[in-house]
Formats: structure tokens, sequence, C-alpha cells
């Protein structure tokens, strides 16, 4: 027989039947009045969590929800096309901007080496494509959470 | 088909049923299923308001993300998995603290006290849950202290005692390692049972 007092974790687990060694515990509590008093809080506070009402929404969830989807189907959405027409906006937005001021870019970039200006170039397209694919990490470690499954 | 029909229906029949277009058994999802989530919105928004918005959150979600669902776990689980995600994003996006709660874990010398006063005073005996004043008020009080907890807690706690989901199943839902999920469910029991024998306490000096 045990003759130490149990710890708390140990009583939580007898209480809700995880213990592997039972017996030993059973015997222990049946002898100790305060492992004994332990006990019957716990099982009191476990009778009480259970007799919780469940909660219930006050609104007819199903209706509700069936109405939105009158007009989808599942794996249908807008996104794919929001994205594609956000695209073409930046596109030609940056050609427009390229196309009227292409005399002052040109002028720019003059008397520029052109070494230095392959390193701007090789520096903008790293930095560039290290952010992309930070995005794209972290685009992918979100969208992960749902498609566990 | 009627309703005693769809009880029958398993998880692959729906979701096969709703990918051929067949809204009606998304109803029968939702029906299926909210129970679990109302309990997770519940435990995790506190603003009424709010809890409409993202049960229909949740639920659009689950319509959207359905052809990806790959049958690995229950579809409620799944489900439950996206309600416990929307609600805490919905928390952090309100930037409301999920590991705080109202209450501070008492030291363990209060409970000894606390627990040396019933010995003494009403004695115990085997099956003597009887024996506490508060058992009438238990669920009110008990409430109470849930309410109290921190929100995953509260979240561990209901899914685990209320929904009997095993230590697995809670893990896939809130993203938390087996290990975790017992840890935290044990400090929040201790925690209960604090608040529980403060009331005793309380209740005794009366």
């Amino acid at each position: 027989m045990l003759t130490k007092h149990l710890t708390d974790d140990e009583v939580q687990q007898f209480v809700v039947g995880e213990l592997n060694y039972e017996k030993e515990i059973a015997q222990h509590i049946h002898w100790c009045e305060k492992c004994k008093a332990k006990v019957e809080v716990y099982r009191l506070l476990i009778t009480g969590i259970s007799q919780q009402p469940p909660p219930v929404f006050d609104f007819d969830v199903s209706a509700t929800v069936l109405k939105q989807f009158a007009t989808q189907s599942p794996g249908t959405t807008n996104d794919k096309l929001l994205t594609w027409v956000f695209i073409f906006i930046c596109v030609g937005l940056t050609g427009t901007v390229f196309y009227f001021f292409r005399g002052f870019l040109y002028s720019l970039f003059k008397g520029i080496t052109s070494i230095s200006i392959y390193l701007m170039v090789i520096s903008a397209i790293t930095v560039i494509a290290i952010l992309l694919v930070e995005m794209y990490k972290k685009y992918q470690k979100e969208m992960k959470i749902l498609d566990l499954y | 088909m009627s309703s005693n029909t769809w009880q029958n229906t398993t998880d692959r029949q729906l979701v096969d049923r709703v990918l051929s277009g067949d809204t009606n058994a998304f109803g029968i999802i939702v029906k299926n299923t909210q129970h679990l989530v109302a309990r997770i919105v519940f435990d995790t928004i506190t603003n009424d308001g709010d809890r409409k918005d993202i049960a229909q959150d949740i639920y659009l979600k689950a319509f959207q993300k359905l052809p990806t669902f790959k049958f690995q776990s229950k579809l409620s689980t799944w489900i439950a998995q996206i309600s416990y995600n929307t609600c805490i994003d919905h928390l952090r996006k309100k930037k409301l603290v999920l590991l705080e709660g109202n209450t501070k874990e008492q030291d363990t010398g209060t409970d000894n006290d606390m627990l040396d006063m019933i010995i003494s005073a009403k004695g115990i005996s085997e099956g003597s849950a009887d024996i506490f004043v508060i058992e009438k008020d238990l669920t009110r009080i008990v409430k109470k202290g849930i309410e109290k907890l921190p929100t995953v807690y509260k979240t561990l706690v209901t899914l685990y005692h209320n929904e009997e989901l095993s230590y697995d199943e809670i893990g896939t839902i809130t993203g938390l390692p087996v290990g975790t999920v017992k840890s935290y469910l044990f400090r929040a029991r201790r925690e209960l049972k604090t608040n529980l024998l403060l009331h005793y306490k309380k209740e005794d000096l009366c």
C-alpha cells in the first residue's frame, strides 16, 4: 500500500479512471482521510462540470447558413478572379509608369556604370525573391491549419 | 430523404452529396455538428453579437474547404478544428489573451487548510459527496468557476468532460500536443477545485 499522500495529478487521474495502478491507489484512499477528501472534491467537481447545460445558439444555424449557400457550390470562391484582377491592375499601372517616365528613368541611369546597374538589379531581385518566399511560407503555414484533413 | 435515413448516413456519404450539389446534405452536417460548434464558440467568444457571425463564418469555411476534407478524422472533429481556429483568430484580432483567466492558482496551503476543515467538520465516508452543503448549487458554482478559467482551459475542460472527446481528438481540434492537453486539463481542474473549496469555505462561514 502507498504510504505517502497522493499528488493532485494522481487524484485527478484516479477520479477520471486513468491510473493503471488503481488498486494500490484505491487502498490508500480507503485509509487516508486527506486523500479521500481530495477524491470526493474532485468527484463533486466533475459531477458539476458534467451537469452544465449544453450551450445552444439562439438562431436556426442550419437555415441561416443554407440561406447564404443558395448561390454557391463548395470550393467556389471569387478569390482567384480577384487575385488575377489585382495582378492585372498592378502590371498595367507599372507598365504605364514606365512608359510615361521612360525618358526620366533613362537619364537617371545614364551616368551609372553597367556593373553598378547589374549590382542594383541583382540586389533588388534577391530582396524581392526572399520577401516572396517568406510570404509564400507564411501563407502555406496558415492554410495548412485548414488543409490538414 | 427522411430524417431517420439522414441520421444513419456516414460522413463520406454526406460529403459526397454536398459535393454533388445537394446543399440540404450540408444542412444535416450543420445539425449534426452544431452542438460541438456551439460549445467551442460559447467557450471562447463572450460577446453574443459576435457568436452568430462566427458560427456562420465557421460553416462557410467548412463548406468552401469541404473538397479538401480527406476523411483522416471524423467530420465533426474537422469542423470543430475549423471552429476553434476561427474563434482563436477572432480573439487574436481583438488582442484578447488566451491563457490568462480571472483567477490565479492558489497556493496548495489554502487547499490543504480547507481539506482539513472539511475532514474535521463533516467527516468523510465512502461515497460521501453529499456531505457538501453546496451540492444543490454545484452546477452554478462550477459554472462560475469555468467562466473564470482562461479560454484555452475552458475549452479543454468542456471538450473532455462534456463532449467526452479523447485527448487525441482534443489535440487535433486545438492543435496542441496531447501532453499539453493533459497538462492544461490538470491545471484547469486544480483551479476549479480551488474555486469550489473557496466557495465552500465562504458558505461555511455564513
